[in-house]
């Protein structure tokens, strides 16, 4: 054996640092396992994508951009200053790094007080309890180890009509960067990422024209949870064309078909946002005799096992990419690696989209609970009936609970202001198998957004309070 | 874009609650084609293996040896690889035994029973109970849940795991083990598990039985004639299938005793075809093929299926239709050298008929103590549906039937 080559040993070995691996190595920790995480950018990717260049600093743009629209509003209520509200882009990216780096110094400080030790490069496998670890010039070090969890995450989906220059033609972990406003911009893809840049970058006034295949903004999402956020892009002046083809960029104008006809828009910058891909194809898997599937995803099962040492976690396994969901997936694997019979096996998951007004799901919609079999009902409450929607000064949207006949709660789906921040109610309520009846009997504070819950299971237990029964009955999803 | 499928537990047969996995023959990850045998389940004392039921790749294997299914439990989860065009519920090749003359409408628990309908409707438990079941290798979808709309608590779960033997070892091969110098420990499973089941079950019927004793020397005497041509066919010919026969032709004149009891619904089942069941001792434990359409068999063919039946039960290769759908059954313990025993019906049967074994005893013979040749039968009825009085002409019947032997040769 080459002098080079001769391994160190590594007891649990995580590879990749988001909200999938950091979690993993703090829970294998605490399960006893001596654990080394190793991240493509070492220390400063701890958090992943998540916190780096996701879903924080992008809530960090979209509360600047919500606030800075609401002047507007609330100058209508009362509030009054002086000249114009203006954005300093520059000022809120240094607010942004220190958002991002207090919660990656956190991570790496988590991860510390743990014991785990964090090493920097691109890991592969060479063997089936092996691999190397490159990074730049420094010579590779070969890891041997006894379990591995691959927590490699995503990156955004390019194509090949936009290659990406980080300049004009950029994704979406760009747009969080820039330190000017765009006077234009093209957002490709109206998916939730691109809808949530493109509310945001249209409330901090540029002008955004968003692009999108499918019929519909959020093609993925029941079209009655759409409806709402489709009229606020409207009202903010989002130009949204739909059925709608990238053919070219050349720099100035971006080309794009819409039935065939084809038309130019002069923008400053064009993001991607068609979606993400999974991080599995520089792994060297095949060593494994693992093999992703024509997605990229790991088709695991409930134990999150790739071979009986490797387990799998977050957005390259199957079901939604959210932090959320790698960060429950990584307690699974920490254990089933140390010998716990555990078992990924959520009943719901929930995912919220920043849009405005917010969208937030759990659970089955109406049409997913049918095809599971369900004898599937709707009860619907809308916020325009909620006193606290009122003093926020933002009706729109609505509450739905999916509930069978028996009043057993199985999905939620809440469109309306704050939807991000009670959806884990309804999600907990599925977990326990709570009825319309509980939901209902559990007394919610006053006034709050939480209120809806009980008044939409009042809806479907038939005996609504701020609604008239008769007017409510009856409502389904639709499509 | 190809297609998960969430491989469940058919129906396998009637009457079949539950059955227990063995093996597996495949492993996640693994390739499988349309009908290949994936895993070996234990049913009602048969084994079967269930084939794909698409061809694609193993994502996951939901249960593992030692599970006790419901129908309608997940198996496994299939990513197909083509079309699925066919029901995706385990397939196991069947057909309902022939009941279709009986004279009363057949309920059984196993109608009634949820689940044969394939759906992803999950059974409602919080996340710390499904992390109890887990770790405690339950299936959820095999428990029966307590709490409010059926939801299943961690109690419910405890008291799963009490009724399932060993579950530690679930997966691993069964062995005896020695915890103390001189003790073995040997997990119930399997056939024997079942067994234990089943006979517990019949503690609850109330047995009332009947003896009698026959001069079985005109019965010997024409076994001996008939053997001769069984002899030259290079077989032999027992007395049972002239016990079968004499059951089978009392069974007619007496209903009441061909039948099927559901406690459940309160309800009697009379057939008129009469599905013979005969215990049978295997290595692995007692089994009861059974002869369907039995009084359509005459002597020579009860001795041949009863031979055949009684192969495949030792060999554990039965079918499940020829292991179930029984009305009444036999036990010839005097093969065993027994000279009397108490048999224990076989739920939901309602009667069975035990015969000793026959040995020179001296009777009186027109008035001369005589040494004849003493057949000893006794019957076991469950009371709730028969009385002493019926049992008393039932077993007189059987008993005349074996003294004019030649009057089993008639009426095939």
């Amino acid at each position: 054996m080459v002098v080079g080559e001769m391994p160190s040993s590594v007891d649990l070995l995580v590879i990749g640092g988001g909200p999938g691996g950091y979690v993993a190595a703090i829970a294998a920790a605490q399960l006893g396992r001596s654990v080394v995480l190793v991240d493509s950018n070492g220390e400063t990717g701890l958090g992943g994508v998540c916190v780096n260049v996701g879903c924080i600093p992008s809530k960090a743009l979209i509360e600047l951009a919500h606030a800075t629209h609401s002047i507007e509003n609330w100058s209508q209520r009362g509030m009054k200053i002086s000249g114009q509200p203006s954005v300093d882009m520059k000022d809120f990216q240094t607010w942004k790094t220190e958002v991002v780096s207090g919660l990656n110094g956190g991570v790496r400080q988590l991860l510390k007080t743990a014991g785990v030790e964090v090493r920097q490069g691109f890991f592969r496998f060479t063997r089936k309890d092996q691999g190397v670890l490159e990074f730049g010039e420094a010579p590779p070090t070969h890891i041997q180890f006894n379990n591995c969890i691959i927590a490699t995450g995503s990156r955004p989906t390019m194509i090949a009509e936009l290659p990406h220059d980080g300049k004009r033609i950029i994704d979406s972990s760009d747009v969080l960067n820039l330190d000017v406003l765009p006077k234009t911009i093209a957002i490709v893809g109206a998916g939730y990422i691109g809808v949530e840049l493109g509310t945001a970058l249209a409330q901090l006034g540029s002008k955004v024209f968003m692009i999108e295949a499918g019929e519909r903004i959020l093609p993925a999402l029941p079209a009655t949870l759409v409806a709402p956020v489709a009229r606020r892009l409207t009202e903010i002046g989002v130009e949204v064309r739909t059925k709608t083809t990238v053919v070219s960029d050349d720099g100035r104008e971006l080309t794009v078909t819409t039935a065939g006809v084809t038309s130019q828009i002069e923008v400053d910058y064009v993001v991607v946002a068609i979606g993400r891909t999974p991080n599995t194809d520089d792994l060297g898997l095949e060593v494994l005799g693992v093999k992703p599937n024509a997605r990229g995803i790991l088709e695991v099962g409930a134990d999150l096992l790739v071979t009986p040492k490797i387990a799998a976690i977050g957005d390259i396994t199957p079901g939604p990419a959210l932090a959320h969901k790698a960060s429950a997936e990584a307690h699974i694997a920490a254990e089933v690696l140390s010998g716990h019979a555990a078992r990924f096996d959520p009943t719901a998951i929930p995912a919220v989209i920043f849009s405005d007004p917010e969208i937030a799901m759990t659970g089955l919609t109406h049409d997913e609970a049918t095809a599971a079999g369900y004898s599937a009902q709707v009860a619907m409450f809308p916020m325009a009936a909620s006193g606290r929607a009122f003093t926020l000064g933002d009706k729109a949207g609505f509450v739905q609970l999916v509930h069978t006949a028996d009043g057993v709660v199985l999905g939620a789906q809440i469109v309306g202001p704050r939807a991000s921040e009670f959806i884990a109610e309804v999600t907990l309520a599925i977990e326990m198998g709570a009825s319309l009846q509980d939901l209902a009997d559990t007394i919610h504070p006053h006034p709050s957004m939480s209120e809806t819950l009980p008044e939409a299971a009042r809806v479907g237990m038939g005996f609504p309070i701020h609604v008239s029964p008769k007017r409510q009955r009856n409502n389904s999803e639709g499509k | 874009m190809s297609q998960i499928v969430d491989y469940k537990l058919a129906d396998v047969g009637e009457g079949i609650a539950e059955a227990e996995v063995i093996e597996w023959l495949v492993a996640v990850g693994d390739s499988v084609s349309e009908d290949q045998p994936v895993i070996v389940i234990e049913t009602d004392k048969s084994q079967i293996e269930i084939p794909a039921p698409v061809s694609g790749k193993v994502l996951e294997l939901c249960v593992v040896a030692g599970d006790v299914l419901a129908v309608g439990a997940s198996l496994m989860k299939i990513e197909a690889s083509g079309e699925i065009t066919n029901d995706i519920s385990s397939h196991v090749s069947h057909s309902t035994p022939s009941l279709s003359s009986a004279t009363a409408t057949e309920h059984s628990v196993a109608d009634s029973s949820p689940g044969v309908r394939a759906t992803d409707i999950r059974p409602l438990a919080s996340p710390s109970t499904r992390r109890l079941a887990a770790t405690l290798g339950v299936s959820l979808e095999n428990v029966l849940g307590s709490g409010p709309n059926g939801q299943i608590t961690a109690d419910d779960v405890q008291a799963a795991v009490t009724s399932k033997v060993d579950i530690q070892s679930a997966s691993q091969k069964v062995a005896p083990t020695t915890v103390e110098p001189g003790v073995t420990v040997i997990p119930l499973r399997g056939l024997r598990r079942q067994i234990a089941a089943s006979m517990s079950e019949a503690l609850t019927i109330p047995h009332i039985l009947e003896f009698k004793e026959i001069d079985a020397t005109a019965l010997l005497a024409l076994r001996s004639d008939l053997s001769k041509d069984f002899e030259a066919l290079g077989q032999k010919l027992s007395v049972t299938p002239f016990l079968m026969r004499a059951c089978v032709l009392a069974l007619a004149k007496h209903k009441t005793f061909n039948a099927r009891f559901d406690s459940q619904v309160a309800e009697i089942a009379q057939f008129e075809n009469v599905n013979l069941g005969f215990a049978t001792a295997t290595d692995d434990g007692l089994i009861v093929p059974v002869i369907q359409n039995a009084q359509k068999f005459s002597i020579k063919e009860l001795s041949q299926e009863t031979d055949n039946l009684a192969a495949l039960a030792k060999s554990r290769k039965a079918s499940v239709d020829q292991l179930s759908g029984g009305t009444f059954t036999l036990t010839n313990f005097g093969s065993f050298g027994t000279w009397l025993g108490t048999p224990i019906i076989h739920a939901p049967e309602v009667a069975i008929a035990g015969f000793g074994r026959i040995t020179e005893k001296v009777l009186a013979v027109d008035g001369i103590p005589t040494v004849r040749m003493v057949l000893p039968i006794v019957v076991a009825a469950d009371h709730r549906v028969n009385d002493g009085a019926h049992l008393g002409a039932f077993v007189s019947e059987i008993a005349d039937l074996l003294l004019r032997p030649l009057s089993l040769l008639e009426n095939k």
